[in-house]
């Protein structure tokens, strides 16, 4: 531990008064903590908006729309020429604009229309691909007899290979099967729901975990930058 | 003949893509003949994409600032909060949009050490977008402490595995169960705590991943057939 | 009545205040105690060492910072562990991201890390910051055959071309590993559905604590390693640790998170025990749950 050895910049003091605000909220709410959580909003919005102009919206539109603006943000660079094909994504990204104006609401449609087909066809193939095929490839593909580098039965991963695929089996079952009776049928599913009990545990563990890690990282940053304790 | 309408384009955006990941999948050699078509289609959606999520981005700041501005306007419930957002919104955007404390006039990165949007960033947005977010650290341990009981069979399950994982996962946990001789290695904490993740978790989320695999393309076939309708279509 | 059954009613009373005061009395504790528990290289995170170790130097390393702020306690820590190996192999870094944030993000490791730490690294030469661009996973997925189609210009405005740590890059394959540090969508998911598994590029990652368990299943077909929270960030300084000493700082910041996390840890495990302590005390007392 240090001695006190407080900043003088003023980023960190508002940066540190900002924290104390939003932790003032754990006593109850009060206007501190509504302060700081309408600014965040401000602040956040703007701050999107101004990157996705600058990084896409002008690169992408603005200077393909109207070469000679390339010269605004760097005289010496050559402005290139005129790409009719960034009119399209322009007009499709007015009309989702239009969605403010009630009586043209109705044209937004059409960049929403493009945006959800766009997702659909590129989700289908991905999702097939990676989270089914390839996912059923890893349970099933090596068996569950595996082997060492030298030929010898692996008898932990082969355990282990053997149980995931039951596991995965079991789970699936609990999930597809709305009927639940029998003697095979019913416990089946039961080790399924077991199994997923095991998964949101290690789940609501490893959260934990990455919640304590943001308190952890916060108050090493106002006792160590602001305080100088740390 | 019908009128071309919306999900018309929708069905054929994602037909389109579809038929190119099979004939012009990335990685591969320049397509030649119609699958040059469809690796164009493909490089210029993805490219459109990205532009109209800027677009999005503008149309929820003028949401934004719309709701913000009735609330003064017509003195509604916490309306002085609303004047903070407002200010803060115009000034970032400024500040932003003009590049301001970098190079003179547009030359400048705007997120170069000295330009004002970076000191806005550090300044303002990074503690409170961390601290809003690891409030979140106390309410778990309250919500643990409250909610968390082992009642059934099931939830001792669920309890046991995030404990296992929860002290497992610390650099000292093996000093906690270093008794164990070594044919029970296996239990000691951090490689039960791994086996849990490697073998059950695996096994559970493998499942989830199925199923939601299904959904999506079954949520995607319904969009190209134009029979999902609610928040999912274009209704 | 009982002689206990004052105890069980308070448990049950206890102000969520309390709580959250001895939450932060403890980490707060352990912050000024500075305990440092030594950790070693696990299963998933020794792949991506091992694979850094691999390539020849000049081989660019591809990072792609996909988190906020209100991730960086856990994904900063791997970037600066992954930049600090890259540099030492003198393998140039290219930092990307698709999150708006990501500019930030980067411009936090040059003038926290590279500027402090390897004066000698130069811009262009041993790291280049291309930024931002909106997009998402179709971002990515665009790039697998060429960053250009993107990227016109690094984030300071130098085309593409110009840039020596790019000069053998075209598209994703080009680089030697691809590693997304991902706090959400878009994130380490899309990049294994749209670039791993699409261009079958060899791609690691880091993902925080929320996430870590959903990757496991792509473990280690789809992901060749996997940095999971700051346990897998603390790993990595371990690795680095023991290959170079002396060369990296003898605590690192994920290692020195870990003594304050572990101290949490098990004031939360004492609270669920509490709690389950007093039902379990209700129960064989035979009151009413």
């Amino acid at each position: 531990m240090n001695g006190w050895s407080v900043s003088t910049s003023l980023e960190v003091w508002v940066g540190a008064l900002l924290t104390l605000m939003v932790f003032s909220f754990l006593w109850r709410d009060n206007p501190f903590y509504k302060f700081a959580e309408h600014l965040f909003v401000g602040v956040s919005a703007a701050y999107w908006m101004v990157v996705g102009f600058w990084t896409t919206l002008w690169p992408r539109v603005v200077v393909p729309l109207v070469p000679g603006a390339v010269k605004v943000v760097s005289p010496e660079a050559e402005a290139g020429p005129f790409d009719p094909l960034a009119l399209l994504p322009a007009l499709l990204g007015l009309l989702m604009l239009c969605r403010m104006v009630p009586r043209l609401s109705g044209l937004a449609r059409w960049p929403t229309a493009f945006v959800l087909g766009t997702t659909a066809g590129y989700t289908v193939v991905r999702y097939v691909r990676s989270d089914f095929l390839n996912q059923i490839r890893a349970a099933v593909g090596e068996g569950v007899l595996l082997r060492t580098p030298d030929g010898r039965l692996d008898t932990a991963e082969s355990v282990a290979a053997a149980a995931t695929l039951l596991g995965t089996l079991a789970c699936l079952h609990y999930f597809m099967n709305t009927r639940r009776e029998g003697r095979v049928s019913s416990p089946f599913a039961r080790l399924g729901l077991l199994v997923l009990m095991i998964t949101f545990g290690a789940s609501f563990g490893s959260a934990v975990m990455a919640r304590i890690s943001l308190l952890v990282g916060r108050l090493q940053e106002l006792m160590g930058s602001w305080l100088g304790l740390i | 003949m019908a009128r071309f309408q919306p999900r018309h384009l929708l069905a054929a955006v994602a037909v389109t893509l579809i038929v190119a990941a099979f004939v012009a999948p990335p990685g591969g050699d320049d397509p030649g003949g119609p699958a040059a078509f469809f690796a164009f289609c493909d490089a210029q959606f993805s490219s459109w994409f990205g532009i109209l999520a800027v677009f999005a981005f503008l149309l929820g700041g003028v949401s934004l600032v719309g709701t913000h501005l009735r609330r003064v306007l017509l003195r509604e419930r916490d309306w002085t909060y609303s004047i903070v957002t407002l200010v803060s919104f115009l000034g970032v955007l400024v500040v932003g949009l003009a590049k301001l404390g970098g190079a003179p006039g547009l030359q400048g990165d705007p997120f170069a050490p000295d330009a004002w949007l970076t000191k806005v960033f550090d300044g303002v947005l990074s503690p409170l977008h961390a601290t809003l977010y690891s409030l979140l650290a106390f309410y778990v341990a309250s919500a643990s402490y409250r909610a968390f009981r082992a009642r059934s069979l099931e939830t001792s399950v669920l309890l046991g595995s995030a404990l296992v994982v929860l002290v497992g996962r610390i650099p000292s946990a093996d000093r906690l169960t270093a008794w164990l001789p070594a044919d029970m290695a296996f239990l000691r904490l951090e490689a039960l705590s791994l086996w849990l993740l490697k073998v059950p978790n695996t096994a559970g989320q493998r499942a989830i991943m199925i199923g939601v695999a299904l959904g999506v393309v079954s949520l995607a076939v319904r969009m190209i057939a134009g029979v999902e309708r609610g928040k999912g279509g274009l209704e | 009545m009982n002689a206990s059954s004052g105890a069980e009613p308070f448990l049950e009373r206890l102000d969520r205040r309390w709580i959250f005061l001895t939450l932060a009395l403890s980490v707060i504790a352990a912050l000024l105690y500075e305990p440092v528990f030594p950790d070693r290289p696990g299963e998933l995170v020794r792949p991506i060492f091992d694979r850094l170790e691999s390539l020849a130097p000049g081989t660019p390393v591809l990072v792609s910072l996909d988190y906020s702020p209100s991730s960086a306690p856990e994904l900063e820590p791997m970037a600066e562990a992954l930049t600090r190996h890259a540099l030492l192999r003198g393998l140039p870094l290219c930092y990307l991201s698709l999150w708006p944030t990501g500019n930030n993000m980067a411009e936090r490791l040059e003038s926290d890390l590279i500027a402090t730490e390897h004066p000698e690294a130069v811009y262009g030469r041993d790291w280049v910051t291309l930024g931002f661009q909106a997009g998402g996973e179709l971002l990515a997925h665009a790039m697998i055959d060429s960053l250009g189609s993107r990227f016109l210009t690094d984030s300071r405005g130098t085309p593409l071309k110009e840039i020596p740590a790019l000069a053998h890059v075209v598209g994703l394959g080009d680089f030697g590993l691809v590693v997304s540090l991902s706090a959400g969508t878009p994130g380490l998911k899309e990049w294994v559905l749209y670039v791993g598994d699409a261009g079958g590029i060899p791609l690691a990652g880091g993902c925080t604590g929320v996430g870590a368990p959903q990757f496991f299943p792509y473990y280690p077909r789809q992901l060749m390693g996997l940095m999971a929270a700051l346990k897998g960030a603390a790993e990595y300084e371990a690795a680095l640790a023991r290959v170079y000493p002396g060369q990296v700082p003898e605590v690192m910041r994920a290692t020195r998170g870990m003594g304050p996390q572990a101290v949490a840890h098990l004031v939360i495990v004492g609270f669920i025990l509490l709690g389950n302590g007093a039902l379990l005390r209700r129960r064989s007392g035979g009151s009413a749950p």
